[in-house]
């Protein structure tokens, strides 16, 4: 398969079940909530090495939250519920509360409920404030310049967490293009967030390492610079790779992600230096969830 | 929806607590009419003293001419809708856990008292403890909304725990006294010594209303997130009560009541 002549490989990437969580974050302006949600969502591109892989799912209207204030909605991704759990306390603590007029929403009204304002609370010293509003709880802690207002519980879904696509190219600067065409399509579909700087890593790894201390280690046969030393993925003339990993609440979402993501990045065809497009997986043996390139790229059937 | 219509005067108070929107699932009106109330501690049917009709194709129950004479009506109901036309007596909807009871009229003393759930509507005015305790209890209304569209008596919300209650009208003295947690809102004009004795919880006042006890301090103006919540969900339950809350944007924050170590608030609107 081709687009623009861009090669689509036969293959697919191979993601895992995650836990998630939606959270909602307010403030007096767009500004300060913006600073609140990047900051919780900052050191949260892989649960490697981070805990947990964290985005900015997009910006809401006053009318869009619930207390008519701008906001942002950040999706959490764990491996675990403890985790998930702890992250959200740390994350959370650390970085909204402390924000300047913020205020903490859940962002999903289904699913096993995960303390949020329900520990957080006990910064107010026995000061904080319950209140019940309709079927839900509510925490309004004093703080400084007023009150942080945070709900009491967040909910937690089943997600899943390492959809990916590889973009090869001629040379560094049309893999960046390609990528940043790719990450600003992808940032329009709801429910997914691509963890890395930016949405984009070229820092793609392979399970193990010729060190012991390492569970991971550079994906060698995606480096250019490695083309005639191992085993290469890579053709001749592709000078540059970078990554795209996508982290979704469903399959559809990724599916969905993964076909505007790579429909954008060929929209610069063959000519504008784009190779090909591949994925990432380990044989399909450790993840459950396939995303079939070509499946997912196939033209779309009249309903 | 069934419709029950007293038919005369009751010769004296009725238990009427069994009368409950869930009587009506799955019961014609024959089998309806043949229930069973409790007069001078003789049972006798109720179609002795309704008149009966409609289809029992849910669970709504239509009281009309509703006298004070008809005891404990909407008490620990669970489910559905009651409507009462008529001036109800005491303890309406008193252990309420759900549904919705909608009383186009006036009630007497302790609507509401010892709540748990649900959603009770006056359109007219009630009397004194209206959400608060039942004789004995602890603590007052534990959950549910109550609408009040007119006026309330003494001593509302007293011992408040939890839940929520608009009054659109005035009050007697000393509302929310004793309040222990939960949100109560005035709209009109509420009476002498607001919150007395208050632990926890937050009282809505308008701007001018009454002076407080001496025993509350004040923390000054702000604006607090929570009152948009609490007028969102309002105005699902009450659009005209819930754009009154508008002017609550910036409140008058009061503390108390201190005299007993109370964290509650009073909120005075229009600043």
């Amino acid at each position: 398969m081709k687009i623009n002549g861009v090669l689509i490989e036969d293959t697919f990437a191979e993601a895992f079940p995650m836990k998630a969580t939606r959270l909602v974050i307010t403030a007096a302006n767009a500004t300060w909530a913006m600073h609140a949600a990047q900051a919780l969502t900052g050191f949260a591109t892989s649960v490697i090495a981070c805990g947990c892989e964290a985005g900015i799912e997009r910006t809401l209207r006053p009318a869009q939250t619930p207390d008519g204030r701008p906001g942002v909605s950040v999706l959490l991704f764990a491996t675990s519920t403890k985790e998930l759990t702890r992250q959200i306390q740390n994350r959370v603590g650390q970085c909204v509360l402390t924000a300047p007029t913020s205020a903490c929403f859940a962002g999903l009204e289904e699913g096993d409920p995960l303390p949020l304002g329900k520990a957080l609370r006990f910064f107010g010293d026995s000061y904080q404030i319950s209140k019940k509003i309709g079927s839900k709880r509510y925490w309004r802690v004093p703080v400084m310049d007023g009150e942080f207002l945070c709900e009491d519980v967040t909910r937690m879904t089943k997600a899943i967490g390492g959809g990916n696509f590889l973009i090869l190219a001629e040379t560094q600067a049309a893999a960046l293009r390609a990528s940043e065409l790719a990450v600003a399509a992808m940032r329009k579909s709801p429910e997914v967030i691509m963890p890395f700087p930016g949405g984009v890593v070229r820092s793609g790894s392979k399970v193990g390492s010729r060190y012991k201390a390492l569970p991971a280690s550079t994906n060698d046969r995606y480096c250019p610079t490695l083309k005639q030393v191992v085993d290469s993925a890579l053709p001749e003339s592709v000078g540059a790779v970078l990554e795209i990993v996508i982290d979704g609440l469903s399959v559809e979402a990724i599916n969905e992600a993964t076909r505007v993501g790579i429909a954008a990045a060929s929209s610069m065809g063959r000519k504008g230096g784009i190779v090909a497009i591949t994925a990432g997986n380990y044989g399909g043996n450790l993840g459950p969830f396939h995303f079939k390139l070509r499946d997912i790229m196939a033209p779309r059937r009249r309903r | 929806m069934i419709t029950l219509r007293l038919r005369a005067p009751l010769p004296c108070q009725v238990d009427a607590s069994g009368l409950q929107p869930s009587l009506v699932r799955g019961m014609d009106i024959a089998a309806l009419s043949r229930v069973k109330l409790r007069v001078n501690g003789k049972a006798h049917p109720l179609g002795e003293f309704f008149t009966l009709s409609g289809k029992p194709d849910s669970t709504t129950l239509r009281i009309t001419g509703v006298t004070p004479a008809l005891q404990g009506l909407g008490n620990e109901m669970r489910e559905g809708l009651l409507l009462l036309e008529g001036n109800c007596g005491d303890a309406v909807g008193a252990g309420m856990r759900a549904g919705e009871l909608r009383i186009m009229g006036d009630a007497r003393h302790r609507l509401g008292a010892g709540m748990r759930g649900g959603l009770i509507r006056v359109s007219g005015s009630v009397g004194d403890f209206a959400g608060g305790p039942l004789p004995g209890a602890v603590s007052g209304m534990r959950g549910g909304t109550l609408l009040i569209s007119g006026d309330a008596g003494a001593r509302l919300a007293d011992r408040l725990r939890r839940g929520l209650i608009l009054v659109a009208g005035s009050t007697g003295p000393a509302p929310a006294s004793q309040m222990i947690a939960g949100t109560v809102i005035i709209l009109g004009a509420p009476g002498d010594s607001p919150g007395t004795g208050m632990r926890r919880g937050s009282l809505l006042l308008k701007a001018g209303a009454g002076a407080l006890p001496p025993t509350f301090v004040q923390t000054g103006v702000h604006e607090l997130s929570f009152i948009t919540l609490l007028m969102r969900h309002l105005e699902t339950l009450d659009p005209c009560h819930a754009r009154a809350l508008r002017g609550f944007r910036r409140v008058r924050r009061w503390v108390g009541d201190r005299g007993c170590s109370g964290q509650g608030e009073i909120l005075f609107a229009g600043h």
